[in-house]
C-alpha cells in the first residue's frame, strides 16, 4: 500500500501528530456543520454547500492549526507532486 | 425518499465491491435519480418563476413523470452514455452500482420505485416509512427524521463507520486514486494537495453523517410544528403526515407484473448490451 510521503523529510511521529490534529479539525468541522445545519437547514445542508464546507474547513483550518502548534505540515507542497497512486491510474 | 443514506451507501459499496470501480461514479450514481428531480418535487422559486410538480410523488416516482430515473434501466442508459463519452469501465460500473443502490434503497418508503420500468410500472415498496415530499422540504424532513427513515440513515452511518478503513489515506491513495484517472485530473486541474484530495473524498461522509443529526435536532427543537410532529417509530409512520400510498392490485397482478418486468428488463438490457454496450466496453479501458 503506498502512503503519502512528505515533500520535506519529517519524522514519523510528527507526521502522526499532524494527522491526529487533522482528525481533530474533521471533528470540529462536523460539530460546526451540525450546529449550523440546525439553524441554516437547507442553505448549508445541500449537496453543494455541505461537502464544500467540509473541504474548505479541512484544507484552510488544518495548516493554520499546525502552524500555531508548531507542527510541520506533511502535506505542504504536495500539490506540486504527482499524487500517490496516480501513476497506476487508468 | 431516503436522505443521508444515498451519500453514505457510496462508501459501503466502495468497500465491498471487488471489481475496479470509480468512487466518484458510485457517488454520482447514488445521487443520480434525485439529481434533477428533487427541486421540482419540493418546489423552487426564482422571482416570479416557480418550478413545482403538481403531484410530487407522481412526478418523482411515477409514470408519466420522472419516476423512470428510479429504475435499473435508467442506470444502464446513463452508464452507457458515460462509457461512450469517457471510455472508462470503472465509471460505467460505478454509475451502474450506485444508481441501483439508490433504486433499491428507495423501495423502503411508502411509494417505492418502478424497479423494472419500462417493462412494467409496478411500484416496489416495503412501506417502512411514509413518503411525504408533498409536505415540502421541511415537512418531509420532520416526517423522515421522526420515523424509521432516521433509523435507516443511522444504519448506513453505522455501516460506513464499521468499514472505517475506506476513510484512511492508505485506502484512498492505494485503491481509490489508482482505480480512477479523474483524481489525477482533479489534482492537476485545481492543484489539489493530498489533504484536499482526501477531504474531497471524505466530504460526503462527513456531510451525510452530520445532516442526520442536524435534521433530527431541527425536527425535535426548531421545527415550528414539533408539538404535533412527534417521534413515531411504527412501521409506515409517522402518523402525523398525510402519507402517500400506491394502491395495491392484489398478489396475482403483482406476481404477473414482476415476472413481466424481470423478463422485459432482462431482454431490454440484453438488446442494449448487444447493440451498443459490448462495442463500447471493448474500446474502453
Amino acid at each position: 500500500m503506498p502512503t503519502t510521503v512528505a515533500a520535506v523529510s519529517i519524522p514519523e511521529d510528527e507526521v502522526h501528530r499532524a494527522r491526529r490534529i487533522e482528525i481533530g479539525v474533521y471533528l470540529f468541522t462536523a460539530a460546526a456543520l451540525i450546529v449550523l445545519g440546525i439553524f441554516l437547514t437547507s442553505k448549508i445542508l445541500n449537496w453543494i454547500v455541505g461537502p464544500a464546507f467540509v473541504v474548505a474547513m479541512v484544507t484552510i483550518v488544518t495548516p493554520r492549526v499546525l502552524r500555531i502548534l508548531g507542527v510541520r505540515d506533511p502535506d505542504e507542497g504536495s500539490a506540486e507532486r504527482a499524487a500517490p497512486g496516480t501513476e497506476r491510474a487508468g | 425518499m431516503s436522505w443521508a443514506a444515498h451519500e453514505l451507501e457510496s462508501y459501503f459499496l466502495q468497500k465491498h465491491v471487488k471489481v475496479k470501480v470509480s468512487y466518484i461514479a458510485v457517488l454520482l450514481g447514488c445521487l443520480l435519480p434525485d439529481l434533477f428531480t428533487k427541486l421540482p418535487v419540493y418546489g423552487w422559486q426564482i422571482g416570479s418563476f416557480t418550478l413545482k410538480a403538481k403531484v410530487p410523488y407522481k412526478y418523482h416516482r411515477g409514470w408519466p413523470g420522472a419516476g423512470f430515473t428510479h429504475s435499473l434501466s435508467f442506470g444502464l442508459i446513463v452508464g452507457l452514455i458515460v462509457l461512450a463519452i469517457w471510455k472508462n469501465r470503472a465509471w460505467f460500473v460505478g454509475i451502474l452500482i450506485g444508481q441501483a443502490a439508490h433504486v433499491f434503497t428507495d423501495i423502503c418508503d411508502s411509494v417505492g420505485t418502478m424497479v423494472f420500468w419500462p417493462a412494467t410500472t409496478q411500484h416496489y415498496t416495503i412501506g417502512m416509512w411514509a413518503y411525504a415530499s408533498q409536505a415540502g422540504r421541511y415537512g418531509d424532513a420532520a416526517a423522515y427524521y421522526s420515523s424509521l427513515g432516521g433509523i435507516w440513515d443511522l444504519l448506513w452511518l453505522f455501516l460506513a463507520i464499521i468499514g472505517w478503513r475506506v476513510f484512511t489515506r492508505d485506502f484512498f491513495f492505494g485503491r481509490i486514486v489508482p482505480d480512477d484517472p479523474a483524481w489525477g485530473w482533479l489534482r492537476r486541474k485545481f492543484s489539489l494537495s493530498d489533504r484536499a484530495m482526501v477531504a474531497l473524498y471524505r466530504a460526503f461522509f462527513v456531510y451525510g453523517g452530520c445532516r442526520i443529526f442536524s435534521w433530527t435536532l431541527w425536527s425535535r427543537f426548531r421545527n415550528p410544528e414539533r408539538a404535533t410532529q412527534t417521534v413515531d417509530y411504527t412501521w409506515g409512520g409517522p402518523s402525523f403526515v398525510d402519507k402517500v400510498v400506491i394502491p395495491g392490485e392484489g398478489w396475482g397482478t403483482f406476481v404477473q407484473n414482476t415476472l413481466v418486468g424481470m423478463a422485459g428488463s432482462a431482454i431490454i438490457c440484453w438488446v442494449m448490451w448487444q447493440l451498443v454496450g459490448k462495442r463500447l466496453w471493448a474500446r474502453a479501458t
